[in-house]
């Protein structure tokens, strides 16, 4: 009798807490971003506007972070297409990523710069597969003599990274190497 | 053929090869495994020696559970290590939800093992 009680209590308590966490756990490409980046508007021609990255090889693509955004403010509603930047500067810092969700324009900018003590590796959902993107895992956009399109994947630990959004959608990236630090993504036309 | 033993074999073996594969992938492909630990042991120790740390608690528990004797505490261990994964990583559960299977297949482990003059079949 006791042990079918506990099994069922815990039964019970997992059913609560799973259904708690998909009741809150809701996408924030679902909602409306509440933490949106409004960096730079230039809408210039991106040079990097069809790849969909820097470039096409699968070599860790940390780079120096120099034209960014100068500041990152931010705004409680989403932002229209016609006004999503090219370029956005998201941080790393002890919090996570800051801000967490960024809207750019089709063939925008994002760069990530490490501000903090904790390593970074910025990579496409989910963990550790990194497919998100793509479609291509970890260990295919990151090895040695990949040739296909530039991953949204640092594919390394590095100070700052940069990559060109070349697809609309909802881009979900976290720190691979803590994957607790998450973020969005949202590419515009 | 004795079916109970080799179910519950089978139950073990499962359960130990959910711990013995992540310390041996962690050899070739640590930065995957460290992401899951939580931002809070971080920093406790370099990341290399917490994950194979974590890694050699992880192989003993599996080697444990597989022998089948005494099974009761590794698989409380288990048990609450998976929770506990799954726990401080639910933005991966798309990912992770299998632990919540695992965890239930060693928590039936560590009752079929539960110490006690009834039953003990550890």
């Amino acid at each position: 009798m006791k042990i079918s009680s506990i099994v069922w209590a815990i039964i019970i308590i997992a059913a609560l807490g799973l259904g708690w966490y998909l009741y809150f756990s809701t996408s924030p490409a679902d909602s409306t971003p509440s933490n949106t980046a409004t960096a730079t508007d230039n809408n210039q021609n991106n040079p990097q506007n069809n790849a969909g990255a820097s470039s096409n090889t699968a070599a860790p693509t940390t780079t120096t972070a120099t034209d960014n955004a100068p500041n990152n403010s931010q705004q409680n509603a989403a932002v229209p297409s016609n006004a999503a930047p090219m370029q956005a500067t998201v941080t790393y810092g002890p919090n996570g990523f800051s801000p967490s969700t960024v809207t750019v324009k089709q063939g925008g900018v994002v760069t990530f710069v490490n501000q903090g003590d904790g390593r970074m590796w910025v990579a496409s959902g989910p963990h550790p597969t990194h497919e998100g993107y793509y479609g291509t895992t970890k260990n295919q956009h990151c090895a040695s003599g990949y040739g296909g399109p530039a991953p949204f994947d640092q594919c390394s630990i590095g100070a700052t990274y940069s990559f060109t959004f070349g697809k609309t959608g909802n881009w979900s990236y976290h720190n691979h190497v803590n994957a607790g630090d998450t973020g969005m993504i949202v590419v515009v036309p | 053929m004795n079916l109970g033993g080799a179910a519950n074999f089978l139950l073990r073996a499962g359960v130990s090869f959910a711990f013995i594969y992540p310390p041996i992938d962690a050899l070739f492909d640590p930065y995957s495994w460290i992401g899951y630990f939580p931002k809070f042991m971080h920093g406790i120790a370099p990341d290399a020696v917490l994950l194979h740390t974590f890694g050699i608690v992880e192989v003993v528990i599996a080697l444990w559970i597989l022998s089948g004797k005494n099974i009761f505490w590794p698989s409380v261990s288990a048990t609450l290590i998976l929770l506990a994964i799954i726990l401080f990583n639910p933005q991966n559960f798309q990912i992770i939800f299998r632990d919540v299977a695992i965890a239930a297949a060693s928590f039936s482990l560590a009752l079929s093992a539960r110490p006690g003059p009834s039953q003990n079949r550890g």
